[in-house]
């Protein structure tokens, strides 16, 4: 063999063995990235199904249904002749059963054995346990005898407890794959680490809004849409005369009164979504104001003009003790009654001593009648305030009673103008009368409504300067009867309007005009008693319109 | 996850054998036979009859307790640490 032939030999062995190297290595490469795809089809799949668990699941925190969604879920991986679960409700155990391929009642029977034993252990409970509801869903065939061949569990536990375990199982042996079998229990956990984490925050918030609603000093507690007791603060408690720790809602029922008709008003609120009110409630030693109001969820508040579209997911109850106000609110009546009664009488006697003496003309001197004067018109001033004092108690209270009658205005107004013109022309003011002729009589308190105009005629001749006008103007517009009193006098600056019906507020304090304040506020609620309504008009240093409105038809 | 603070203190005078085999029946029972045969088969050191006996001394039972709480972690947590207050409790 010739040096050229053996070295051709030698090349061409060793390009053999290169090719089969180079052939092995690709073959292995090949292998190793078939294996990679299919390491990521495979975690595609699980991503896939567990993204299909989460949109079905959203934050749903009912157990059941989350339950419900993972074990049809599996149903839907797996070949098996059943799918079910075990776990545990408000009121026992329940036992969910799919049969996707028709089996006998002892399969059912050996089954439902295995998934007991199974959560017994989980949840170190002793045997027998009872199932207080089953609900079995396909075909039980008697002929279709099989055994239990393959099955696995899947424990559900939530926060650390057990609540549960979903079953595959399936008539063949040993058909479940170790990896198909991990990434069912790799799946099942993150979708109930999910409730766990969810449930955590809530129970959270619920620390919160109970530890909130226990530092508040009204009594306070809320029912969820079943009408079940869900929180309660120990003022409450304390109002209801309620000492058990977590009292039930048969316990807070019959805490009220029955005339109270507890049940019947926290159904309306809940139904109708309805605030309801009650001013006063005796509930023992204590007098409460009730309030009732529905609970709806604060992101759909947005939408109040569809309101009755928002689900009400509670109701909230306050009680508010007015015991201490109602106590002090009497004994401020008995008061003023008192008061009043104790001065007018050597109020009346004041005045009317003066006036007698301011008679007596030839006896007395000049500056001894202006004394007299003085003493005359500050008794009947402060009689007037006592009177007043009576009228905003008696006003706050409650006890104003309409005496209504056929109510010529025209002629009231005239008369009240008739009555100031002696004022009038001691300053100069001219009183302006526009009266309607076609106003038509309202239904009224005479002697109220009288007040009224009186009340504003005074307070214009009060605080317009010599000179001024003063004009009184009745007439007829859109159904209702209107009177306005407008001056020329020195006029209510605009931030002190707001204040001006408000109780002891005088927009001309310090101005040296008398006067106690109440007048406006008592105008105010007069007119509103008669369903009607004030208005007010007014330039600084121009003057001020009073504007009162009344129905006609009242 | 409650591990002791001393993993070590896994002590030399309890019987590991009787120890594991209830550990494994006791899994059997809660999660089903084949996926605990399965998961086991991935913990070197013991030897399993069908039913969930061990049937050898375990020689080294920190290693076997390490392994069994790496497989059956991303089973059931709540199992897992289970298993570990039964040894170490």
């Amino acid at each position: 063999m010739t040096p050229i032939t053996l070295s051709a030999i030698v090349l061409t062995l060793l390009s053999a063995g290169i090719a089969v190297v180079i052939s092995l290595r690709t073959q292995k490469m090949k292998k190793k990235l078939i294996a990679e795809e299919a390491i990521q089809k495979n975690s595609l799949y699980e991503i896939s199904l567990f993204k299909e668990i989460q949109d079905k699941l959203g934050y749903e925190l009912d157990r059941e249904k989350i339950i419900s969604v993972i074990t049809k879920t599996l149903g839907n991986m797996f070949i098996s002749s059943l799918c079910a679960s075990l776990y545990q409700t408000k009121n026992g155990l329940m036992l969910k059963i799919k049969i996707e391929d028709p089996v006998d009642q002892s399969f059912i029977n050996d089954t439902k054995r295995l998934m007991v034993e199974s959560y017994a252990k989980l949840t170190t409970t002793s045997l027998p346990l009872s199932i207080l509801e089953e609900d079995i869903q396909g075909t039980i065939d008697p002929k279709k005898t099989k055994r239990l061949g393959s099955y696995f569990n899947v424990p559900l536990v939530v926060n650390n407890k057990p609540i549960g375990i979903i079953t595959m199982a399936l008539a063949k042996p040993l058909v479940f794959q170790e990896e198909q079998m991990t990434f069912v229990y790799k799946m099942v956990n993150q979708a109930i680490n999910a409730l766990s984490r969810l449930e955590e925050v809530l129970d959270t918030e619920k620390e919160k809004l109970t530890s909130t609603i226990g530092s508040l000093a009204d009594g306070v507690f809320m029912l969820d849409n079943n009408e079940q007791l869900f929180v309660i603060n120990d003022a409450a408690k304390a109002l209801l005369d309620i000492t058990d720790e977590n009292p039930t809602i048969t316990q807070l029922q019959n805490a009220f009164p029955p005339s109270f008709l507890f049940a019947s008003k926290i159904h309306d609120s809940i139904t109708k979504k309805i605030g309801i009110q009650t001013q006063e409630l005796i509930l023992g030693e204590h007098t409460v104001q009730v309030f009732i109001t529905p609970v709806m969820p604060i992101s759909q508040l947005e939408h109040v003009s569809r309101h009755k579209d928002i689900p009400v997911v509670g109701v909230s109850v306050l009680l508010h003790d007015i015991t201490l106000a109602k106590s002090i609110t009497t004994m401020k009546e008995d008061f003023i009654n008192m008061v009043v009664h104790d001065l007018r009488a050597p109020l009346t006697s004041i005045r009317g001593a003066a006036q007698l003496l301011s008679q007596e003309k030839t006896a007395l001197n000049e500056d001894d009648q202006k004394l007299l004067a003085i003493i005359h018109t500050q008794s009947q001033q402060l009689l007037d305030q006592v009177t007043t004092l009576l009228d905003i108690s008696h006003l706050q209270n409650g006890k104003i009673t309409l005496k209504k009658s056929d109510v010529n205005l025209n002629t009231m107004a005239a008369e009240q103008i008739q009555l100031f013109t002696p004022q009038a022309i001691t300053k100069n003011i001219t009183i302006i009368p526009h009266l309607d002729t076609t106003m038509p009589h309202v239904q009224a308190d005479a002697s109220l409504l009288g007040q009224v105009i009186n009340n504003l005629l005074s307070n214009s001749i009060k605080f317009t300067p010599e000179q001024g006008k003063i004009g009184v103007t009745t007439r007829v517009e859109n159904n209702t009867a209107l009177i306005s009193v407008s001056d020329t006098g020195m006029g209510i600056p605009k931030e002190k309007q707001a204040q001006l019906f408000s109780r002891f507020y005088r927009a001309g304090a310090g101005s040296g005009t008398p006067g106690s304040g109440l007048g406006l506020y008592i105008v105010k609620n007069i007119v509103e008693a008669h369903g009607g309504s004030i208005k007010l008009d007014s330039e600084e240093n121009k003057g001020t319109t009073i504007t009162i409105t009344l129905p006609l038809n009242s | 996850m409650h591990l002791p603070s001393n993993p070590d203190s896994i002590g030399t005078d309890k019987n590991y054998q009787t120890l594991f085999t209830q550990i494994i029946k006791d899994t059997m029972l809660v999660l089903g036979p084949e996926i605990t045969s399965a998961k086991m088969q991935k913990v070197p050191g013991l030897t399993i009859t069908a039913d969930g006996t061990v049937t050898n001394t375990p020689t080294d039972p920190k290693k076997i307790v390490k392994n069994m709480v790496e497989v059956f972690m991303t089973i059931s947590p709540f199992l897992t640490q289970k298993m570990i207050d039964l040894v170490y409790g």
